[in-house]
Protein backbone atom coordinates (compact mmCIF):
# COMPACT_ATOMS: atom_id res chain seq x y z
CA UNK A 1 0.00 0.00 0.00
CA UNK A 2 1.34 3.59 -0.73
CA UNK A 3 2.34 5.69 1.95
CA UNK A 4 0.12 8.41 0.84
CA UNK A 5 -2.48 6.41 1.11
CA UNK A 6 -1.74 5.21 4.74
CA UNK A 7 -1.25 8.41 5.60
CA UNK A 8 -4.69 9.57 4.51
CA UNK A 9 -5.73 6.81 6.54
CA UNK A 10 -3.92 7.54 9.43
CA UNK A 11 -5.15 11.48 9.53
CA UNK A 12 -8.94 9.93 9.33
CA UNK A 13 -7.79 7.32 11.75
CA UNK A 14 -6.79 10.06 14.43
CA UNK A 15 -9.91 12.13 14.11
CA UNK A 16 -12.06 8.90 15.00
CA UNK A 17 -13.16 8.53 11.01
CA UNK A 18 -12.10 5.34 9.70
CA UNK A 19 -14.42 2.41 10.00
CA UNK A 20 -13.56 -1.28 10.89
CA UNK A 21 -11.78 -2.26 7.50
CA UNK A 22 -9.86 0.45 7.55
CA UNK A 23 -8.43 0.05 10.55
CA UNK A 24 -8.30 -3.63 9.42
CA UNK A 25 -5.90 -1.85 6.30
CA UNK A 26 -3.89 0.02 8.96
CA UNK A 27 -3.17 -2.79 11.37
CA UNK A 28 -1.88 -5.16 8.74
CA UNK A 29 0.50 -2.32 7.24
CA UNK A 30 1.94 -1.51 10.76
CA UNK A 31 1.81 -5.07 11.39
CA UNK A 32 4.44 -6.10 7.98
CA UNK A 33 6.36 -3.76 6.42
CA UNK A 34 9.04 -1.82 7.18
CA UNK A 35 7.43 1.44 8.60
CA UNK A 36 9.00 4.83 8.02
CA UNK A 37 10.32 6.58 10.98
CA UNK A 38 8.13 9.05 11.40
CA UNK A 39 5.06 6.54 11.79
CA UNK A 40 6.67 4.96 14.99
CA UNK A 41 3.88 6.49 16.94
CA UNK A 42 1.66 5.02 15.10
CA UNK A 43 3.24 1.41 14.32
CA UNK A 44 3.35 1.21 18.41
CA UNK A 45 -0.37 1.56 19.35
CA UNK A 46 -0.66 -0.88 16.63
CA UNK A 47 1.36 -3.24 17.90
CA UNK A 48 0.20 -2.80 21.30
CA UNK A 49 -3.68 -3.42 20.40
CA UNK A 50 -2.61 -6.28 18.74
CA UNK A 51 -0.79 -7.91 21.69
CA UNK A 52 -3.68 -6.57 23.92
CA UNK A 53 -6.14 -8.52 22.39
CA UNK A 54 -4.03 -11.27 23.07
CA UNK A 55 -4.71 -11.44 26.62
CA UNK A 56 -6.73 -14.21 28.28
CA UNK A 57 -8.99 -14.55 30.91
CA UNK A 58 -7.02 -17.27 32.98
CA UNK A 59 -10.26 -18.59 34.85
CA UNK A 60 -11.76 -19.82 31.95
CA UNK A 61 -15.43 -21.64 31.95
CA UNK A 62 -15.79 -23.85 29.15
CA UNK A 63 -17.50 -26.96 27.97
CA UNK A 64 -14.94 -29.38 29.29
CA UNK A 65 -14.41 -27.39 32.75
CA UNK A 66 -17.58 -26.29 33.55
CA UNK A 67 -16.27 -25.06 37.28
CA UNK A 68 -13.10 -23.75 35.45
CA UNK A 69 -13.02 -21.19 38.44
CA UNK A 70 -9.90 -21.91 40.64
CA UNK A 71 -11.56 -21.18 43.74
CA UNK A 72 -14.92 -23.23 42.91
CA UNK A 73 -12.07 -26.13 42.03
CA UNK A 74 -10.98 -25.40 45.54
CA UNK A 75 -14.26 -25.65 47.41
CA UNK A 76 -15.04 -28.55 45.08
CA UNK A 77 -12.00 -30.52 46.27
CA UNK A 78 -12.72 -29.38 49.79
CA UNK A 79 -15.97 -30.62 50.23
CA UNK A 80 -14.54 -34.38 48.10
CA UNK A 81 -11.81 -34.52 51.22
CA UNK A 82 -14.24 -34.24 53.95
CA UNK A 83 -16.63 -36.23 52.76
CA UNK A 84 -14.00 -38.87 52.21
CA UNK A 85 -12.66 -38.32 56.16
CA UNK A 86 -16.35 -38.57 57.31
CA UNK A 87 -16.71 -41.65 55.13
CA UNK A 88 -13.50 -43.14 56.33
CA UNK A 89 -14.08 -42.72 60.01
CA UNK A 90 -17.43 -44.16 59.61
CA UNK A 91 -16.65 -47.41 57.56
CA UNK A 92 -12.99 -47.72 59.65
CA UNK A 93 -15.54 -48.30 63.00
CA UNK A 94 -18.25 -50.39 60.96
CA UNK A 95 -15.79 -52.95 59.60
CA UNK A 96 -12.96 -53.09 62.28
CA UNK A 97 -14.56 -53.81 64.81
CA UNK A 98 -16.10 -57.58 64.42
CA UNK A 99 -12.83 -58.11 62.80
CA UNK A 100 -10.73 -57.20 66.13
CA UNK A 101 -12.96 -59.48 67.71
CA UNK A 102 -13.04 -62.39 65.52
CA UNK A 103 -9.29 -62.47 65.85
CA UNK A 104 -9.77 -62.65 69.79
CA UNK A 105 -11.43 -66.41 69.50
CA UNK A 106 -8.97 -68.67 69.77
CA UNK A 107 -7.77 -70.64 66.77
CA UNK A 108 -6.06 -73.83 68.44
CA UNK A 109 -7.81 -77.02 67.38
CA UNK A 110 -6.48 -80.08 69.16
CA UNK A 111 -7.63 -79.74 73.09
CA UNK A 112 -4.60 -80.84 74.54
CA UNK A 113 -2.80 -78.27 73.02
CA UNK A 114 -5.31 -75.99 74.41
CA UNK A 115 -5.21 -77.42 78.14
CA UNK A 116 -1.17 -76.98 77.76
CA UNK A 117 -1.65 -73.37 76.43
CA UNK A 118 -4.09 -72.67 78.92
CA UNK A 119 -2.11 -74.18 81.97
CA UNK A 120 0.67 -71.92 80.83
CA UNK A 121 -0.89 -69.53 80.24
CA UNK A 122 -2.54 -69.47 83.90
CA UNK A 123 0.80 -70.44 85.47
CA UNK A 124 2.14 -67.23 83.47
CA UNK A 125 -0.97 -65.37 85.17
CA UNK A 126 0.11 -66.36 88.28
CA UNK A 127 3.99 -65.99 88.34
CA UNK A 128 2.83 -62.49 87.40
CA UNK A 129 0.59 -61.93 90.74
CA UNK A 130 3.23 -63.30 92.67
CA UNK A 131 5.76 -60.71 91.44
CA UNK A 132 3.08 -58.56 92.42
CA UNK A 133 3.03 -59.34 95.55
CA UNK A 134 6.28 -59.65 96.48
CA UNK A 135 6.63 -55.72 96.11
CA UNK A 136 3.20 -55.21 98.49
CA UNK A 137 6.35 -56.02 101.12
CA UNK A 138 7.33 -52.35 101.25
CA UNK A 139 3.39 -52.15 102.78
CA UNK A 140 4.93 -53.28 105.95
CA UNK A 141 6.96 -50.83 106.39
CA UNK A 142 4.33 -48.37 105.76
CA UNK A 143 2.46 -49.87 108.56
CA UNK A 144 5.40 -50.33 110.77
CA UNK A 145 5.34 -46.70 110.95
CA UNK A 146 2.19 -45.97 111.52
CA UNK A 147 1.67 -48.07 113.92
CA UNK A 148 4.63 -46.32 115.93
CA UNK A 149 1.86 -43.36 115.98
CA UNK A 150 -1.12 -44.53 116.25
CA UNK A 151 -0.69 -46.79 119.26
CA UNK A 152 1.32 -43.58 121.25
CA UNK B 1 -30.79 -22.36 29.85
CA UNK B 2 -28.99 -25.01 31.26
CA UNK B 3 -25.42 -24.75 32.38
CA UNK B 4 -24.13 -26.34 28.94
CA UNK B 5 -25.93 -23.43 27.01
CA UNK B 6 -24.70 -20.36 29.28
CA UNK B 7 -21.11 -21.93 28.89
CA UNK B 8 -21.02 -21.56 25.33
CA UNK B 9 -22.60 -18.59 25.21
CA UNK B 10 -20.39 -16.97 27.43
CA UNK B 11 -17.13 -18.43 25.92
CA UNK B 12 -15.88 -16.60 23.19
CA UNK B 13 -17.24 -13.26 25.21
CA UNK B 14 -15.18 -14.26 28.57
CA UNK B 15 -11.92 -12.98 27.39
CA UNK B 16 -13.01 -9.88 26.00
CA UNK B 17 -14.99 -8.76 29.11
CA UNK B 18 -11.55 -9.77 31.53
CA UNK B 19 -9.70 -7.48 28.86
CA UNK B 20 -12.11 -4.35 29.49
CA UNK B 21 -12.06 -5.51 33.29
CA UNK B 22 -7.86 -5.00 33.24
CA UNK B 23 -8.22 -1.50 30.98
CA UNK B 24 -10.93 0.03 33.65
CA UNK B 25 -9.10 -1.32 36.99
CA UNK B 26 -5.69 -2.00 35.78
CA UNK B 27 -4.58 -4.38 38.13
CA UNK B 28 -4.91 -7.82 37.15
CA UNK B 29 -6.65 -9.56 40.56
CA UNK B 30 -9.42 -7.38 40.42
CA UNK B 31 -9.92 -7.68 36.65
CA UNK B 32 -10.12 -11.91 37.60
CA UNK B 33 -12.12 -11.05 40.36
CA UNK B 34 -14.93 -8.46 38.35
CA UNK B 35 -14.64 -10.89 35.54
CA UNK B 36 -15.98 -13.93 37.80
CA UNK B 37 -18.78 -11.35 39.35
CA UNK B 38 -19.64 -10.39 36.33
CA UNK B 39 -20.06 -13.78 34.97
CA UNK B 40 -21.70 -15.11 38.21
CA UNK B 41 -24.00 -12.05 37.84
CA UNK B 42 -24.96 -13.08 34.49
CA UNK B 43 -25.43 -16.85 35.59
CA UNK B 44 -28.26 -15.52 37.75
CA UNK B 45 -29.89 -13.85 35.46
CA UNK B 46 -29.90 -16.86 33.80
CA UNK B 47 -33.93 -16.97 32.19
CA UNK B 48 -33.76 -13.33 30.87
CA UNK B 49 -30.88 -13.47 29.58
CA UNK B 50 -31.99 -14.79 26.31
CA UNK B 51 -34.16 -12.02 26.33
CA UNK B 52 -31.81 -9.75 25.29
CA UNK B 53 -31.07 -9.47 21.24
CA UNK B 54 -27.10 -9.31 21.62
CA UNK B 55 -26.02 -10.93 24.79
CA UNK B 56 -22.26 -9.68 24.18
CA UNK B 57 -23.14 -6.32 24.22
CA UNK B 58 -25.35 -7.21 27.16
CA UNK B 59 -22.13 -9.29 28.86
CA UNK B 60 -19.70 -6.11 27.66
CA UNK B 61 -22.25 -3.61 29.59
CA UNK B 62 -22.22 -5.61 32.74
CA UNK B 63 -18.59 -5.47 32.98
CA UNK B 64 -18.37 -1.57 32.24
CA UNK B 65 -20.89 -0.82 35.07
CA UNK B 66 -19.50 -3.49 37.36
CA UNK B 67 -16.22 -2.28 36.81
CA UNK B 68 -16.77 1.69 37.02
CA UNK B 69 -18.98 0.79 40.25
CA UNK B 70 -15.60 -0.76 41.46
CA UNK B 71 -13.44 2.57 40.82
CA UNK B 72 -15.94 4.68 42.69
CA UNK B 73 -16.56 2.58 45.52
CA UNK B 74 -13.74 3.46 48.11
CA UNK B 75 -12.11 0.24 48.56
CA UNK B 76 -10.95 0.50 45.31
CA UNK B 77 -9.08 3.68 45.80
CA UNK B 78 -5.95 1.62 46.82
CA UNK B 79 -5.30 -0.59 44.00
CA UNK B 80 -3.88 1.61 41.20
CA UNK B 81 -0.81 1.68 43.00
CA UNK B 82 -0.27 -2.19 44.07
CA UNK B 83 -0.73 -3.18 40.11
CA UNK B 84 2.45 -4.58 38.44
CA UNK B 85 1.10 -6.24 35.61
CA UNK B 86 4.11 -5.74 33.27
CA UNK B 87 4.82 -8.85 31.45
CA UNK B 88 8.59 -10.39 32.00
CA UNK B 89 10.59 -10.38 28.81
CA UNK B 90 11.11 -13.76 27.99
CA UNK B 91 12.73 -13.42 24.46
CA UNK B 92 16.06 -11.90 25.21
CA UNK B 93 16.44 -10.62 21.73
CA UNK B 94 17.41 -7.04 22.23
CA UNK B 95 15.38 -5.25 19.75
CA UNK B 96 12.53 -7.02 21.07
CA UNK B 97 13.20 -5.94 24.80
CA UNK B 98 13.11 -2.34 23.35
CA UNK B 99 9.37 -3.11 21.14
CA UNK B 100 8.13 -4.45 24.68
CA UNK B 101 9.40 -1.75 27.05
CA UNK B 102 7.20 0.51 24.27
CA UNK B 103 4.52 -1.12 24.44
CA UNK B 104 4.20 -1.14 27.61
CA UNK B 105 4.71 2.52 27.35
CA UNK B 106 1.39 2.66 26.19
CA UNK B 107 -0.29 0.57 28.52
CA UNK B 108 1.04 3.44 31.02
CA UNK B 109 -0.10 6.23 28.93
CA UNK B 110 -3.71 4.47 28.27
CA UNK B 111 -3.60 4.51 31.89
CA UNK B 112 -3.33 8.27 32.41
CA UNK B 113 -6.39 8.80 30.24
CA UNK B 114 -9.97 9.20 31.74
CA UNK B 115 -12.29 6.02 32.46
CA UNK B 116 -14.30 6.81 29.16
CA UNK B 117 -11.38 7.67 26.51
CA UNK B 118 -10.16 3.99 27.88
CA UNK B 119 -13.74 2.82 27.77
CA UNK B 120 -13.84 3.45 24.29
CA UNK B 121 -10.25 2.62 23.02
CA UNK B 122 -10.68 -0.61 24.17
CA UNK B 123 -13.49 -1.22 22.69
CA UNK B 124 -13.05 0.24 19.35
CA UNK B 125 -8.92 -0.49 18.95
CA UNK B 126 -8.46 -3.41 20.61
CA UNK B 127 -11.56 -5.43 20.50
CA UNK B 128 -13.02 -3.82 17.28
CA UNK B 129 -16.66 -3.61 18.06
CA UNK B 130 -18.37 -1.30 15.33
CA UNK B 131 -20.16 1.91 15.99
CA UNK B 132 -23.02 0.52 16.84
CA UNK B 133 -22.25 -2.07 19.02
CA UNK B 134 -19.97 0.38 20.93
CA UNK B 135 -23.27 3.04 21.49
CA UNK B 136 -25.19 -0.27 23.14
CA UNK B 137 -22.22 -0.91 25.65
CA UNK B 138 -21.61 2.49 26.71
CA UNK B 139 -24.99 4.18 25.97
CA UNK B 140 -22.74 7.14 24.26
CA UNK B 141 -23.71 8.56 20.99
CA UNK B 142 -21.97 7.93 17.79
CA UNK B 143 -20.33 11.63 17.69
CA UNK B 144 -19.41 11.27 21.63
CA UNK B 145 -17.75 7.79 20.88
CA UNK B 146 -16.11 9.19 17.69
CA UNK B 147 -14.80 12.19 19.44
CA UNK B 148 -13.66 10.48 22.72
CA UNK B 149 -11.37 7.81 20.51
CA UNK B 150 -10.35 10.64 18.56
CA UNK B 151 -8.98 12.36 21.67
CA UNK B 152 -7.70 8.90 23.12
CA UNK B 153 -5.47 8.49 19.70
CA UNK B 154 -4.22 11.62 19.73
CA UNK B 155 -3.46 12.06 23.67
CA UNK B 156 -1.64 8.16 22.85
CA UNK B 157 0.78 9.73 20.29
CA UNK B 158 1.22 12.96 22.01
CA UNK B 159 2.56 11.46 24.64
CA UNK B 160 4.60 9.40 23.06
CA UNK B 161 6.39 12.10 21.44
CA UNK B 162 7.26 13.81 24.51
CA UNK B 163 9.07 10.91 25.88
CA UNK B 164 10.48 9.93 22.73
CA UNK B 165 11.46 13.54 21.27
CA UNK B 166 14.98 12.17 19.59
CA UNK B 167 13.24 8.88 17.57
CA UNK B 168 13.81 5.41 18.10
CA UNK B 169 15.43 2.49 15.68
Amino acid sequence: MELIKIEALLEKYDDGATNIEEERILKEYFAKEEVPEHLWGYRLMFGYTAKAKKTSYPYKMNAKNPNGSKRKLYSLIGIAASLALALGVFFYQENDQPKLMANDYGTIEDPEEAYLKTKETLQMIAQVFNNGKEDLGYIKEFNKTKDKFINE
Amino acid sequence: MNQGTFIRLIDPIQDKMYRLALRLLTSKESAQDATQEVILKLWNRNNKLKDYANIEAFAMTVTKNYCLDQLKSKQNDNLKIVHSNYESHDRTSYEQLEINDELEQIGRILELLPDQQKLIFQLRDVEQYEYEEISEITQMNETAIRVALSRARKKIREELLKTHRYGIN
